[in-house]
């Protein structure tokens, strides 16, 4: 997948920018808050229809304006051209159009422009709690499966739905077993999908986190992935040596069942639904023991980027498109080694890979880098670009 | 106040409260009420006096009616042996058009959805259950939202003692459509539910 051009008003800040890419490496240094970000997050926008960041989108338009607009054309693979364009004015839907309609929902653009973005912030997914994992997961998932995303939107709708039921029981303290049951077979359907899903996609991409890990790190640690799916402990050794996809499907549809049986009391006492997807759990093991808790620092990062390159090549595997690459701020946190190995391991996939850093030069001298990368200036929001 | 009379504020705002109507929709509407003669006030104010005092609910199927039961309902002509359950009277209408359908109707007014305080209850699925005697089919033909999907099931375990047929609309291809500007989803639920010919 290759930006050829990227359109953006009156984003953070931003006037109106156009970034022509190269086609590998494309290079925004500038000092702190000259909006060197708000381009990863343009892509972002035009990719999950959102920024990776937490703001809202009121908070993402240039102060005194009442609207953003980006726009970016692209080509895929077979060269086929893909346009989209998200507008948000305040108080307004966002308006999403793209080249298959002019009107368009964020689930149906989302995985058309497969990306992979790794930032200091993203640190959370091997130090921090499970729901960062889950989000991990859910990303790349949403971006390869249409049917995934579909069934995760879905399921948080059967869970809040699930949820309130249960309240409304507790309060009146009373239970209607049809009425539940119809709620509880839908969410465990869901669930059951999702699970699967999981499942399928840990066992795809622990090979390729296994040996991205040791061919960036070159020692002898030993990395793993495990998922354990929350109410399936029971039969989890079962689920593991599972290889059919049918039966799998089956034997996570009856512990969940199973535990829908066994909670139900506790549920309805506490008016909440206390199992299912939403609680899972990947555990990211060095050496068999729990990274979370063993990982020093440096070894985190390493993981850290890893997993990142294990979704570059689980995207590309399963779209046939090698994602785009957004490294935000990165090089702050590595060392020069670390950072080369990066990026000539980019290279080597020919993924087109936008960077933003500070101070581009310690890159100067380093002229196999710079016969295939482009460099931007970015200041007060305005892009110049520059010959070093 | 931004207008120069206050009876053009009210209508404004009363156009302003229908669905899919925006602020600048109801000026323009107001506006254009304004300018039209008499007449056309005159039925204009009287077909909404109408739809509110004539219309009812078929006491059968529960669609909007004049007469009770309604037309569908007392023809002659439909098979009386299947129901089509539907979320709302335009479903009705969306059916009726493909000219394929020449059973009954149902139709809930909602789906279940206790976020929104919507129980059974509130539902005509009781109304539903009264009519199933000497029924043979009930089609189930709710939106494939997870409301709907929640909804089905409980109207078909509800259903499941009295023995009757309960199927569900199949979900796949739009006809006219090509596969290839048909969204990833549809096609992986067509191709689930594909026959063989």
């Amino acid at each position: 997948m290759q930006i050829k051009k990227l359109k953006i008003q009156h984003l953070r800040n931003h006037i109106d920018s156009e970034v022509i890419p190269n086609e590998k490496l494309n290079i925004f240094y500038g000092a702190n808050g000259s909006g060197k970000t708000t381009i990863l997050e343009a892509i972002s926008i035009v990719s999950f229809s959102k920024s990776f960041t937490n703001s809202t989108d009121t908070a993402l338009i240039q102060n005194g304006e009442n609207y953003y607009k980006v726009l970016a054309e692209t080509s895929n693979n077979f060269d086929f051209k893909y346009k989209i364009e998200v507008f948000y004015q305040k108080g307004q839907r966002k308006k999403i159009s793209d080249s298959f309609a002019e009107k368009q929902i964020p689930k149906n653009i989302i995985g058309n422009i497969p990306l992979v973005h790794l930032s200091p912030d993203l640190k959370e997914i091997t130090m921090g709690s499970p729901e960062n994992r889950r989000e991990f997961i859910d990303k790349v998932l949403s971006q390869s499966s249409k049917s995934y995303l579909e069934n995760l939107i879905n399921f948080k709708k059967a869970l809040k739905q699930r949820n309130s039921l249960l309240s409304e029981f507790q309060r009146t303290n009373t239970f209607d077993k049809n009425f539940f049951e119809s709620w509880n077979n839908v969410f465990i359907d869901l669930a059951t999908k999702i699970i699967t899903k999981r499942f399928e996609f840990v066992n795809e991409i622990s090979p390729l986190f296994k040996r991205i890990y040791s061919e960036i790190t070159q020692n002898e640690e030993i990395v793993d992935l495990i998922y354990e799916p929350n109410s399936c402990e029971e039969y989890f050794q079962d689920l593991l040596n599972e290889d059919n996809k049918n039966q799998l499907f089956l034997k996570v549809f009856k512990s969940l069942a199973g535990k829908s049986v066994k909670l139900l009391p506790v549920e309805l006492k506490r008016g909440l639904t206390l199992f299912g997807p939403q609680k899972d759990e990947l555990k990211i093991l060095l050496n068999d023991a729990l990274a979370r808790e063993q990982a020093s620092q440096g070894q985190h990062k390493s993981m850290l980027i890893a997993l990142k390159f294990a979704e570059l090549e689980f995207l590309h595997s399963i779209t046939n498109e090698i994602p785009v690459v957004l490294l935000d701020d990165l090089f702050a946190e590595l060392d020069e080694n670390r950072i080369l190995l990066v990026l000539n391991k980019l290279i080597k996939k020919n993924a087109q890979t936008f960077i933003t850093l500070t101070e581009p030069k310690f890159l100067y001298p380093n002229t196999q880098l710079n016969s295939i990368a482009k460099y931007f200036a970015v200041r007060y929001g305005k892009l110049m670009d520059s010959q070093l | 106040m931004i207008y120069t009379s206050d009876s053009i504020e009210k209508m404004v705002n009363i156009l302003a409260s229908l669905p899919t109507i925006g602020k600048k929709t109801a000026q323009r509407l107001t506006y254009h009420l304004l300018k039209s003669d008499d007449d056309y006030i005159e039925s204009f104010s009287q077909a909404l006096l109408d739809i509110k005092k004539k219309v009812k609910l078929c006491s059968t199927c529960f669609n909007y009616t004049e007469t009770d039961p309604c037309p569908i309902c007392s023809s002659e002509k439909r098979k009386r042996r299947i129901i089509c359950v539907v979320e709302d009277p335009s479903d009705v209408i969306a059916i009726e058009k493909t000219n394929e359908f020449f059973g009954l109707y149902h139709v809930l007014h909602g789906v279940i959805s206790p976020l929104e305080g919507i129980s059974p209850d509130e539902l005509k699925i009781k109304e539903l259950i009264q009519r199933i005697g000497n029924i043979e089919e009930v089609i189930l033909a709710l939106n494939p939202s997870v409301e709907g999907e929640a909804t089905s099931q409980y109207i078909a375990k509800l259903l499941h003692p009295f023995g009757v047929a309960v199927t569900r609309i199949a979900m796949g291809m739009p006809i006219g459509s090509s596969l290839e500007f048909t969204d990833e989803l549809t096609i992986s639920k067509a191709i689930m539910s594909r026959f063989s010919i």
